[in-house]
Order: structure tokens, then C-alpha cells, then sequence
């Protein structure tokens, strides 16, 4: 998968209706890639990963053998699915569609 | 006498003193005011022994015996003022023995400081990106905190958690009962500039272009992406479609009923295409996997517009998407792919033949889009394109054969594609047969059908004394297509014997396998197959209903040439494949997969109708010829 791969899909993942933003944090802090600003990609990356964290060791407390693979939060004004891995963590926000 | 008279002049004297006391006392009491409180303390510091201190208070308005329990328990009074004290100290030391003391009983009240009870979370488990040391837990616990950005929580009374570090918290949260901030300054501006400061305190520099390359290339970057993009895109196009958790069923949005129409036969489901990857391609080659139903392998050919591609493309699809628009997996070779298949006992396999003669495996454990297994080029294996694939045998014991178009028929063990296990030379009346197509009817290991491109259909055994191509059966007159055995074992009449063949004279044939003549032309029901067609037409038939014309036909949009059809494993779904590189799915209605029980002796008799007027078209052709 080349790089130009890489950023085809992240750009077909991004024009996806609804998706407002695609971001990739790295566990030591810093993000990787990201399709919004600068102000928000920093505010979400510090507190998504956190919280993602906490999360993995809630389920890990519960469970040691038990790992955490996914993690969506529903809000009033929009999605945010985080997609933790072992050195990455992909932040996906997403529009909740209006009823 | 003298005596007398010296107790006269000591008298005398002591009036003398007397008359100078009376005469000095006056002045001394009128130039006090009593009334005063100001002056008490002078008063009383300057008051004689002899003087009366009860009356002395009396005279200020205090009561002795409340100058009595002020003694006795100082400690207790909330807020003495200082001139009470004073008098309490200044009565204490001048009434040393007018002051009767009783027994108070004292009632000891501990008020103990109020403590703020503050937990902080730890992770327990080790954070593997943590690498600063200096980062204590309190500051990690910084980072829980709530923020401004979130501002749909915008309660002004909401629970605000700030805790700074080890000394000043205390302090701190203090300070927040009483309403105060630390430095006077609002406390939501106070706490914005703090989360920024996290904010900059935890993100790293940013990386270079140069880092931000190295870390794309790196693999583990790569296995991360390709995982993850995959679950962040089918929960996109899936999750929010297929299970919406917030659906409303009171009545203001109701849902279609999706359960098919008794008259409807099949039913359209979604179209697999791929702007990159299937544009200008010809499906060459559709396989279902065993293992997972739902993933349909397709194999496409070279791509003659844009050389620059690879010319062997195999993709995954997955079915159970019905909206996600990309494959699962996209898998490349160097030659294009004329058959594929998943290995049957393996979930993880995938195995091609190529126009070149090569074999290739992949692998859905890797990441590779590579082969991860080739066969090599020699003469020992193919040297001319792959038609046939297709795994044989059982769980443990099962082998690939592949027949390219030569007409030489290998065995391969999957373990050890190097070297094919055993090689057979298909001829037939020493004639090399070159194959299109192969079908092993049921589960037989042995005994297989091929078609060839004269148009022949022969069928031969693997093994015994024999082995190698038996018999052939009346021909088409153009190259066989496809050639498809009867599949269903669960039966009470065995029809493998049973296949079809279809030809590029534009007809389908029934053939048994005892006979030579064609019989007529099926799949998981007894009596039904299915037809495609170039013109982009495809048709399901039932013999049971009638021999002459299909059950169904259906014409697909966009002048298309279909050229490649499967029924999935449960016969619930019709897989095509174009020329324009599109996989096409339909819903089949489930009266035409799940046969009644009559539908196997009814096709029994079918199948005798069909053999007495072929017998009866024989006699005819027979008679005419004699006239």
C-alpha cells in the first residue's frame, strides 16, 4: 500500500457524507493526519485519546483478556468513532443525521 | 503614770494618722469614675488590697459569679472581647480569696478540619507511549478534565474537576467551595487557560514531512491503516443503514417491508464495481468461500486502458455490505488471472491460475497485495493459460487440480506449490484435449468432466488403471463454456451423474454421464440453472415447469455482456459477472431454492420424458435417413 493509496482512501473516507473529519494519533501524542484544523485536530486528539485509554483499561480491568477494539460516541450533533490499534488511533467525526 | 500618759500621746497620734487618712482618702475616691468601662482597667490596677473587687464589678454591671465560670472555662467562650478578659485577668489577681470555685463539668467539642475526600483515577496498566518521567499522575489526571470544547454540556452548574498539583490542590478546591479563585480570576477563563496549557504541555512538536514519510512507509503504520480504515469504513457505510439504534417506530417513519413478493423470483441486491480495480476488466472468474458465505472472489482481467496497472486483479467483496462501495481485499499478480477460487478447507487462501501458466496463493493473513506462494514457470507445470481450478477431497486429505490449455491436468498439494504432486497428459485418441472448463460431480476425487475448446465434453478418472479421459460426448459446435455438474447430495435420487454444458453455439446441454447423447440441461434445486447470456440477458430455468422456455428471464441495463454466473452456497444468491467489470447480486425467491419434496421424483420423471423423445428424435432422424 503506497502512500498515495493511503491518501485515497483517507480522502474516500473523508467525502463520505457526513464525515466532517479524519484524524490519525499516534500513542505517543502526536497526530499523524489529519483533514481539519489545527485548534480542533489538537483539542480532540489530547481528549479522544485519554479517554480511549480509559476506556481500554475499564474493559481490560473487567476482563484481562478482554481488549478494547472500537469505540463510538453518540452525540446530539455528531458521531465520533475512534478506532484504537496497538501504536495508532483513528478519530472519525461524523454528523448525526438529522431525523 | 508615764505609762499613762504615753498611751494618751500614742492615742493622740493614732487620731492623728486617722484625721490625715480621712483627710487623703476623699480625693482619691471621687477622682475615679466608676462608670466608664475604659477605665475600669486603670481603676482596678490602681484599686487598694482592701478594696472590694465584688463591689468594684458591681458597680460596672457584672455579676460576680459570672466572673466565676469566665474563669473556669475560658476556652469554651466563642469570642471574648478584649476588655472582658482584661477584667477577667484583673478580677482573677484581686480576688484571690473572695473567688469560691466549683466543680464545671467540661465537655470537650473536637471540630476537626473539614477535608475534601479527592480520588484520582490511575491506569493501572503501563502506558506504553508514556516517556517522560517528570509527567507525575496528577498530571495525567489534568488531562480528564472537562472542557470548554465540548458545548453541548454548556450547564453553567456542571461538575467541573480540576485538581493542579500535589501541594496546591488542597488549596485549591478550598478555594472552590468558597467561590474564590486562586488568583481572583473567573474561574472558566481561569480553567481555558489551563486545559491549553495541557493542550501544549502534551503534544509533541509536530512532525516533519520527512517523519511523517518514514512513518507512513513503516509497516507498522501500514498493518494499522489497513485495518482500521477498513472498520472505520464499513461502520460509515454499514452500521448507520442496516441498525439504526435511534429508529423511531411510533409511527412518523415507516419502514418498508422488505420481505419479497410471492410473484417475484429475484430480486436485485447491489452491484460490485471498482473505478480503479474493475474499469475496463472482464470478470473471468466468480468463487463464493465456504467459509464465510458472505465474501464473493472475483477474478478480472487485464485492464487495456491504463497500462500502467497491474494485469492480474482479484478482489474480495463482501455481500453483507450493501453499501460500502470499496472490496475488502485487492490482491495482484503480474499475468491476468483466467480462474480463481478460495481453498476450500482453508479460510485464509486464495488461489489463481494466470494466463502465463503460474499458480498464485495468497494470503488474507498478510497485508500483501502480492502473492505470498507462486508456482514456478517451467515445463514441469503449466505453460499455457489456467482455465481450471479448483480444490478436491476433504479437510485433511485434499489436493488442487488444475488443468491449463494444452490439456495438461496438475495436482498440487497446497503446502508445496513448487512442484505440482502428479501430472497427467489429457488426450483422447491421442489427441491433446484442450480444456475450458472442469467440474468434479459431488465429492468425487476421481472422476472428472472437462470441456474442451472443439466443443467436446469428456469425462475421465484421476487414478486406476484407466486413468486419463474415458469417453466423449456428442459435441457442441462452438468452445464449451461451462460446464456444471448436478450439485445436490441431500436428494433421495442421486442425479451427479447430471452436467451441463453450455457452449458458444448458443446452447445449453444435459448430459448424463452413462449416456453419450445429450439429455437436455440446474443447481441446488433438483430441476433449476441458470443461463447467461452475451447479450446481457440472463435466465433461470426449471425443467419441472417447462423444458422449452425459462422460468425467468431478465434483461440487465446498460448493454452489458454477462459471462460468468454462481449460485451462492445456499442458493439464496445470484452472482454475475460482465464484461465491463461489474458483479452483479440477486436476491433469489426462497420457493425456488428450497425444493418441495416431490420436485426430486417429479425431475425423475423429467429426465425419462426426455430420454424417450430424445429416443423418439433418434427414431425420426433414423426413418427420414432411410426414406
Amino acid at each position: 500500500m503506497s502512500q498515495a493509496e493511503v491518501e485515497e482512501t483517507i480522502k474516500r473516507i473523508q467525502t463520505h457524507k457526513g464525515v466532517q473529519g479524519f484524524i490519525i494519533v499516534s500513542t505517543e501524542g502526536g497526530f499523524v493526519r489529519s483533514t481539519i484544523d489545527n485548534s480542533t485536530t489538537m483539542s480532540l486528539s489530547g481528549l479522544v485519546k485519554p479517554l480511549a485509554d480509559k476506556a481500554r483499561s475499564a474493559i481490560r480491568d473487567l476482563d484481562p483478556q478482554n481488549d478494547l477494539t472500537f469505540l463510538r460516541i453518540r452525540t446530539k450533533k455528531q458521531e465520533i468513532l475512534v478506532a484504537p490499534d496497538k501504536d495508532y488511533l483513528t478519530v472519525v467525526l461524523q454528523a448525526t443525521e438529522q431525523a | 503614770m508615764d505609762i499613762r500618759s504615753e498611751i494618751e500621746l500614742k492615742k493622740q497620734k493614732l487620731q492623728e494618722i486617722r484625721r490625715a487618712k480621712l483627710a487623703r482618702n476623699p480625693p482619691s475616691g471621687g477622682g475615679t469614675p466608676v462608670d466608664t468601662a475604659s477605665s475600669i482597667v486603670e481603676s482596678s490596677s490602681s484599686a487598694t488590697i482592701d478594696a472590694d473587687p465584688d463591689s468594684i464589678l458591681q458597680q460596672v454591671g457584672i455579676k460576680p459569679t459570672s466572673s466565676a465560670k469566665l474563669l473556669s472555662s475560658p476556652n469554651v467562650s466563642a469570642s471574648p472581647s478584649a476588655s472582658s478578659i482584661n477584667q477577667t485577668s484583673s478580677s482573677q489577681s484581686s480576688t484571690r480569696k473572695v473567688c469560691d470555685l466549683q466543680i464545671v463539668h467540661l465537655s470537650t467539642v473536637s471540630v476537626p478540619p473539614k477535608e475534601l475526600v479527592t480520588y484520582s483515577k490511575e491506569v493501572q496498566t503501563l502506558e506504553s507511549g508514556e516517556k517522560d518521567p517528570t509527567i507525575s499522575p496528577t498530571h495525567q489526571d489534568n488531562m480528564m478534565q472537562w472542557d470548554d470544547e465540548f458545548r453541548t454540556l454548556n450547564d453553567p452548574n456542571r461538575l467541573v474537576y480540576v485538581s493542579d498539583g500535589d501541594d496546591d490542590s488542597m488549596s485549591l478546591i478550598t478555594n472552590k467551595i468558597l467561590g474564590i479563585d486562586e488568583d481572583g480570576k473567573p474561574r472558566s477563563k481561569r480553567k481555558q487557560s489551563q486545559s491549553q496549557q495541557q493542550h501544549l504541555q502534551q503534544q509533541k512538536p509536530e512532525l516533519t514531512d520527512e517523519e511523517k514519510e518514514q512513518m507512513f512507509k513503516s509497516e507498522k503504520f501500514q498493518d494499522f491503516f489497513q485495518r482500521s480504515a477498513r472498520i472505520i469504513e464499513r461502520t460509515l457505510y454499514e452500521i448507520p443503514t442496516t441498525q439504526d439504534i435511534f429508529k423511531d417506530y411510533s409511527g412518523r417513519d415507516m419502514i418498508k417491508n422488505e420481505k419479497m413478493d410471492i410473484g417475484e423470483i429475484i430480486k436485485f441486491d447491489r452491484e460490485f464495481f471498482d473505478e480503479r480495480w474493475t474499469k475496463h476488466r472482464i470478470v473471468t472468474c466468480i468463487d463464493i468461500s465456504t467459509y464465510y458465505p458472505e465474501l464473493i472472489l472475483a477474478s478480472y482481467s487485464q485492464n487495456d486502458e491504463s497500462p500502467h496497472e497491474s494485469d492480474g486483479v482479484a478482489l474480495v467483496w463482501n455481500t453483507k455490505y450493501k453499501q460500502k462501495p470499496t472490496p475488502e481485499y485487492v490482491y495482484n499478480c503480474q499475468s491476468w488471472i483466467t480462474s480463481c477460487c478460495f481453498s476450500k478447507f482453508h479460510p485464509n487462501i486464495i488461489l489463481a491460475g494466470t494466463y502465463s501458466g503460474q499458480i498464485v496463493v495468497w494470503d488474507t493473513r498478510t497485508n500483501k497485495r502480492t502473492p505470498v506462494q507462486r508456482t514456478a514457470l517451467s515445463a514441469s507445470s503449466h505453460t499455457h493459460p489456467v482455465y481450471c481450478l479448483q480444490v478436491i477431497g476433504t479437510q485433511n486429505a485434499n489436493n488442487l487440480i488444475s488443468i491449463s490449455n494444452e490439456g495438461k491436468m496438475c495436482s498440487w498439494n497446497m503446502e508445496m506449490m513448487s512442484q505440482p504432486q502428479e501430472i497427467m497428459d489429457l488426450t483422447y485418441k491421442s489427441k491433446p484435449v484442450a480444456a475450458t472448463r472442469q467440474a468434479f460431480p459431488g465429492t468425487d476425487v476421481n472422476n472428472f468432466i472437462i470441456g474442451s475448446e472443439e466443443g467436446q465434453a469428456y469425462s475421465g478418472t484421476r487414478h486406476g488403471n484407466k486413468a486419463g479421459i474415458n469417453e466423449a460426448y456428442e459435441s457442441h459446435f462452438g468452445p464449451i463454456t461451462g460446464v456444471s455438474c448436478h450439485n445436490t447430495v441431500n436428494g433421495n435420487i442421486d442425479f451427479s451423474h447430471l452436467f451441463l454444458t453450455s457452449s458458444f453455439d448458443w446452447s445449453v446441454k444435459l448430459w448424463s454421464v452413462k449416456e453419450t447423447k445429450p439429455l437436455y440441461s440446474f443447481e441446488v434445486h433438483p430441476s433449476v440453472f441458470l443461463t447467461v447470456d452475451i447479450t446481457g440477458r440472463f435466465d433461470i430455468w426449471n425443467l419441472n415447469n417447462d423444458s422449452e422456455l425459462p422460468l425467468l428471464t431478465t434483461q440487465l441495463e446498460g448493454n452489458v455482456a454477462l459471462n460468468k454466473c454462481i449460485w451462492s452456497n445456499n442458493g439464496q444468491q445470484i452472482v454475475l459477472g460482465d464484461d465491463q467489470g461489474k458483479l452483479t447480486v440477486y436476491d433469489v425467491n426462497e420457493l425456488l431454492t428450497n425444493p418441495k419434496q416431490d420436485d426430486w421424483t417429479k425431475f425423475g420423471h423429467t429426465l425419462q420424458e426426455f430420454r424417450r423423445s430424445a429416443l423418439e428424435a433418434f427414431d425420426d432422424h433414423q426413418t427420414t435417413h432411410a426414406a
